[in-house]
């Protein structure tokens, strides 16, 4: 039986953006729709959500005009599709501190925030190296620096350093340092509650655009699979993940399962029932970045390249 | 009012700038959408890497307050943060102070300024551990507003640079076909 329900919740997107952005190596290979999407994890006790997407008010403009992001829908409106409002959510595990995932904390007025330490630490180091190293720096919001401030003073941001166990009951927080960012951080929700879970979902923020990056053809970039899993083979995995994954959720996510039937309004993939044991979709999947971001992956990914075959 | 350069004087040597003050004729520092002129593009350009310094050290300032407030030590991230701010704090003025603006300018470095001003004396404060999180959070803020007043995405001073984020690429819809 299931704990909890997870959504993927699309909040805008752009409809048509460039493949190479989002498979390394894939140039001239045409375009795909880049969604731009965070997390629902919906239990009895409990209202979670991996991220929190972009301040709309502050950059929705901008990315309108100059990136053709369309589609942007509030919290509000989204959570609305769960029955949920803003102020339900409890809790937030912040996979990286980019600006569309960090941006919109003051929407979720009562929620506490988990963010890695070292993401916060590794930045303001990086702001203060010279200008020709100012690439690190993109989408960074300083803006968001100060609202962590605010959220640290009313004692609402808590840092993780590294695994943490059971930060929700049955959810596990993990570390992929200097990744997609220093310190990026996915989420595992062992959905049975067992720790040698038989049904473990992976949130993986930015780590993991789509399951090509995983399982796709490496023919472009000259190997034989774009994510190579034997180097990790050879780490020593800890038993307890050494179970079926039965799906990585992704983020950049194409949802083909709508319940409404609209496309004007927010898109949302159901990933599991609650309280039940099927699981009702999988995801298509979009974007990634580069192969050294794969390479970076934590081990546990490996299982789902073992486990190709996902449902069309 | 209180002029910041008061607070920071001797040691940072800032002119006199006001919090919230403002040039005649000109209450905000941004330029008409239809300027394209010639000497606005050069100034704009010139001044795009004190904008750009002035942005991080926003960072900068509300980073090392953050990790105050969260009890993080800076031991093992690369060295003294707040020594290294003050470094740059020292570039982005002499860089700043030691530009002749031309007149139709005024009003946009003055933001700069004002925004140097307000960053110089929360990083004293900081420096010398005195001042509440909460004073130094509304002086961040005002830094803050003075740069988004002061930004003009046409010449790339934004505080978010979107140039190379995973939605920072242009798309299909704004490609030449």
């Amino acid at each position: 039986m299931a704990n909890y329900s997870i959504w993927v919740l699309e909040y805008a997107y752009v409809p048509n953006y460039h493949v190479s952005g989002i498979i390394y190596g894939y140039h001239n290979q045409g375009y795909r729709k880049l969604p731009y999407c965070y997390v629902l994890i919906k239990g009895k006790h409990h209202a979670a959500m991996v991220d929190v997407g972009y301040n709309h008010k502050e950059f929705g403009g901008y990315l309108g005009d100059k990136f053709g992001v369309i589609n942007w829908h509030s919290p509000s409106e989204v959570l609305k599709e769960c029955s949920l409002r803003p102020e339900d959510i409890d809790t937030v595990f912040v996979t990286h501190a980019h600006f569309d995932h960090f941006g919109n904390v003051d929407d979720f007025p009562k929620a506490k925030f988990y963010i890695q330490e070292r993401e916060i630490a590794k930045w303001v180091w990086a702001m203060s190296l010279p200008e020709r190293t100012q690439w690190m720096m993109v989408a960074i919001d300083p803006g968001d620096v100060l609202r962590g401030v605010e959220l640290a003073k009313n004692k609402r941001l808590v840092t993780v350093n590294g695994d943490l166990v059971n930060v929700l009951p049955g959810i596990d927080l993990h570390p992929a340092y200097d990744s997609h960012t220093f310190g990026s951080m996915w989420v595992e929700v062992r959905n049975d509650g067992k720790s040698t879970s038989q049904d473990t979902w992976v949130l993986a923020g930015d780590l993991i655009y789509v399951y090509e990056n995983l399982s796709g053809s490496g023919d472009l970039v000259g190997v034989e699979k774009i994510y190579n899993p034997e180097r990790e083979r050879k780490i020593s995995v800890p038993s307890k993940v050494a179970v079926k994954i039965r799906l990585a959720v992704v983020q950049k996510f194409t949802a083909w399962y709508h319940p409404k039937g609209t496309l004007k309004k927010p898109t949302i993939a159901l990933m599991q029932e609650p309280d039940s044991d099927t699981y009702v979709s999988n995801s298509g999947l979009n974007p990634s970045c580069a192969l050294r971001q794969i390479d970076f992956l934590p081990s546990h990914f490996l299982f789902l390249s073992l486990f190709p075959s996902f449902p069309a | 009012m209180t002029a910041f350069s008061e607070m920071l004087e001797p040691r940072w040597n800032l002119p006199t700038v006001m919090v919230g003050e403002t040039i005649a004729g000109h209450d905000a520092g941004t330029f008409p959408p239809s300027d394209c002129s010639e000497a606005l593009v050069q100034y704009c350009l010139t001044t795009l890497p004190a904008f750009n310094r002035l942005k991080r050290l926003l960072g900068q300032a509300g980073g090392i307050l953050l990790l105050r407030e969260l009890a993080i030590s800076s031991d093992g991230v690369g060295g003294d943060l707040l020594r290294l701010a003050v470094d740059r704090f020292r570039d982005a003025r002499d860089a700043l102070l030691s530009r002749t603006v031309p007149p139709f300018a005024a009003a946009h470095a003055a933001k700069l300024k004002e925004a140097l001003a307000l960053i110089g004396s929360i990083l004293q404060s900081l420096e010398d551990n005195v001042g509440r999180s909460e004073a130094l959070l509304i002086q961040l803020r005002l830094a803050r507003k003075c740069l988004i007043d002061a930004s003009d995405n046409r010449f790339g001073m934004t505080l978010l640079d979107f140039r190379q984020g995973c939605c920072g690429h242009t798309s299909i819809k704004h490609i030449p076909t």
